[in-house]
């Protein structure tokens, strides 16, 4: 009696009809998952990359500004604002027969460092978003394939 | 029923699935055709990168102790983007606040037409500091306010207007070293390059190779844009203190005797580094275009490098100095002084035309006695030893110092067009031969130094790309021995001590040193009313640290007309100053301290 109540639900005309619904309709649900994720990944991938082009444009900013910077405190500690300093807070030249000179064994002397500017890179052209941002679903299926397959047969 | 039912959905399931594999199928063959690829192509190469020339920042030129003299500071271009444009008459009046933009020419530009492949962004004005562009900022938010993007035409608006910030050359000290450092000619953004001094000769590892480089506008490909190394920096050998000492110095001098002008060259004999070197007229290196106004004629930029004169007696150094070197001529000896020397035709005088009797060579230079040197060169010297020692000496050569625009005047040899026997004779003090003041120096410090001519140099270190490199001293040549060089330093000393040049001698240090007065040839005939007076001195004579030339042009021949009275005061004037910015101790303090001394010289 089961068995007989079992074979006419499954034979019921719109079981069958949802059955082949559903077979048709799979593929395009399957489908439309992928091209949404492919979207998401997308915007995701898009928008670092935009956000690293803001970044490179602020590092050039940044270049300007540390040369415009050092520029501007040169300007304030130049020798005609420095000497005009010095005057105001009463400083005026010494006259050679007035100094008294000692001997420092160990001073060194006046010496000077200065800061060099940043060195470049030879990151010319280097692509600086994840690959796997970059990768269309047939390069990562393709990576994924053949580059594991060929990875676990070598010794 | 049932078998409509099952029939119908397997035809909609069949024609559906047919639809779709023929759109996919579409898609293949459209992306596998020659027009896409073709389309493809064109796409890639119109909007996938966009092409953009970097330029390097300009390296930095530093004084020896790291006071910048030359660095870079952020300027803006205030332009339009013509589709935004919303009112061009505000835009036109409001700029037109700033000096040297015309009202008129900015509303041409503001109201050019739109269009693609046409017009899309014109320039307004350009180099504005940060303050103007912060100004325009406010007024542009403030008319944003009255009149959201801009939409009604009477109310003003700056909408379009925008600005975009760049590098600019800077001199922070003006005027300070100008002659030295040239300028870069930084309102051709594109072609600006070095003129003059520093910033011509290093131009090229200053301004570094501009660099064009590919940025892919696609975000998924985003590359990094290369960090390309600035321009290489230069630390000079300059020290600005004594820089600008001199500087004053010289245009005291300038203003005190009324002369032309004046140069000061002060180097270290011992590696040729240059310390100071001014000469005038001086422009600001921040207006560098009107160089043109302010160097009239054939003024050159720096004359230390570029003009050359008859040295007139500081030339008797070069001679006597041969004299000496060459052994046909011993320091005891003694030479006749009579009031004139005749020689193939011409006579030579003293400088006071008056006979000076028996002299040995401290007598000669002791009263820089032109009868004497003439005889020496003629009648022991002869001609081809002298010019050897010439030519050792530099004379006629470039000292290929490492500025822009060096000029030297050739030295006129036997044999030449234009050299007649009587040269030999004035050419021994110093009138008939041309030369620049650095070459002057330059050989005057082979004395000083032991007889070795080092290159004089104005570059003690570039730092490239991170890593430093420091100038090494080089010797042009060794026109005379160590012994001869020592000769000439007491034979100088004493000269001075007691001669034409006292006025130069400087408190608690001996100097040796030599005046020099010429007379200036107007028109082929020498003007007896016009002179170049110089001095050349170096100390402390038993280790000689600095050398000063001091040329002063034509000064007011009612004020001073020698060397000895317009030249020498100025050197003492410099060098009291010198010796306390290079810490060097009075000679008495200075040999007890090395009698006290350490192993450690205290003074180097």
């Amino acid at each position: 009696m089961a068995k007989k109540f079992i074979q006419a639900y499954k034979q019921t005309p719109r079981r069958k009809q949802i059955q082949k619904l559903g077979l048709y309709v799979l593929p395009v649900i399957t489908l439309g998952t992928v091209f949404a994720l492919y979207l998401v990944f997308s915007a995701q991938a898009a928008s670092a990359g935009l956000e690293i082009r803001s970044y490179l444009d602020k590092k050039e900013e940044l270049q300007r500004t540390v040369a415009n910077e050092n520029t501007q405190l040169a300007w304030l500690l130049s020798y005609s604002n420095m000497t005009k300093r010095a005057e105001k807070l009463g400083f005026s030249q010494i006259s050679s027969l007035n100094i008294a000179y000692m001997v420092l064994p160990s001073y060194p002397g006046r010496t000077v460092k200065l800061t060099s500017p940043v060195p470049g890179s030879d990151s010319v052209g280097d692509v600086v978003l994840n690959s796997a941002y970059q990768e269309s679903l047939l390069d990562f299926l393709g990576d994924f394939l053949f580059t594991t397959s060929s990875e676990e047969v070598e010794p | 029923m049932k078998y409509k039912s099952g029939a119908r959905l397997n035809l909609i399931g069949a024609i559906s699935s047919f639809i779709a594999i023929m759109i996919i199928f579409q898609i293949f063959r459209i992306q596998n055709s020659n027009e896409y690829i073709k389309l493809s192509e064109w796409a890639d190469e119109q909007y996938t990168y966009e092409k953009r020339t970097v330029y390097p920042e300009r390296g930095n030129i530093y004084d020896r102790w790291g006071h910048l003299l030359a660095g870079n500071e952020e300027v803006y271009e205030v332009g339009v983007l013509l589709q935004y444009v919303k009112n061009a008459s505000t835009i036109a009046e409001t700029l037109s606040a700033i000096p040297d933009v015309d009202a008129e020419k900015a509303f041409e530009t503001a109201s050019l037409d739109y269009g693609e492949g046409k017009n899309i962004y014109g320039i307004i004005a350009d180099f504005l500091p940060s303050g103007i562009v912060n100004a325009l900022s406010n007024i542009k938010d403030e008319y944003e306010t009255l009149n959201p993007e801009g939409e009604d035409p009477d109310l003003p608006s700056l909408r379009g207007m925008v600005w975009y910030p760049h590098l600019q050359r800077s001199y922070p000290e003006n005027t300070l070293a100008a002659n030295v450092l040239g300028f870069y000619k930084f309102r051709d953004r594109k072609n600006g390059e070095g003129f003059y001094g520093v910033e011509e000769y290093y131009n090229d590892i200053l301004s570094g190779p501009p660099v064009t480089v590919e940025i892919p506008l696609d975000p998924y490909m985003i590359e990094e844009t290369p960090i390309l190394p600035s321009g290489a920096s230069l630390v000079l050998t300059i020290d600005r203190e004594i820089q600008a000492m001199v500087e004053e110095k010289l245009d005291e001098a300038v203003e005190h005797y009324k002369a032309e002008s004046a140069t000061v060259i002060v180097m270290n004999p011992q590696n040729g580094e240059i310390l100071a070197m001014a000469s005038q007229p001086r422009i600001n290196l921040n207006q560098y275009w009107i160089y043109e106004q302010e160097l009239e004629d054939t003024t050159p930029f720096n004359r230390a490098i570029s003009e050359t004169y008859e040295p007139g007696s500081v030339f008797k150094i070069i001679t006597m100095a041969a004299a000496l070197d060459s052994g046909e001529v011993e320091l005891d000896a003694t030479f006749d002084v009579g009031q004139y020397f005749e020689y193939f035709g011409s006579y030579i005088y003293n400088w006071n035309r008056k006979s000076w009797g028996e002299q040995d060579a401290l007598g000669c230079m002791q009263h820089s006695l032109n009868v004497c040197l003439a005889k020496i060169a003629t009648e022991e010297l002869k001609a081809d030893a002298f010019y050897s020692y010439l030519q050792a000496f530099g004379i006629g050569r470039r000292t290929n110092i490492d500025l822009g625009g060096e000029e030297i005047w050739p030295l006129g040899l036997p044999g030449d067009d234009g050299w007649y026997p009587i040269n030999l004779a004035t050419n021994s003090f110093g009138q008939g031969v041309a030369v620049t003041p650095i070459q002057m120096a330059t050989a005057a410090a082979a004395i000083a130094n032991d007889g070795k001519m080092m290159k004089p140099h104005v570059v003690k270190a570039i730092i490239d790309n991170g890593e430093t490199y420091e100038t090494a001293p080089q010797v042009l040549s060794v026109p005379i021995s160590e012994k001869t060089a020592d000769i000439m330093n007491e034979l100088l000393a004493k000269s001075l001590e007691g001669g034409e040049g006292s006025l130069a001698l400087v408190d608690g240090y001996r100097i040796a040193g030599k005046t020099g007065t010429a007379e200036i040839p107007v028109e082929g005939e020498y003007d007896s009313n016009l002179s170049n007076t110089s001095f050349v001195g170096w100390g402390p004579v038993d280790d000689p640290q600095f050398l000063v030339y001091v040329w002063i042009e034509k000064p007011d021949p009612e004020i001073g007309y020698w060397g000895s009275y317009v030249a020498a005061p100025v050197f003492r004037d410099i060098v009291e100053k010198l010796v306390v910015m290079l810490n060097i101790p009075p000679d008495s303090v200075r040999q007890t301290l090395y009698a006290v001394g350490s192993e450690n010289d205290p003074i180097n």
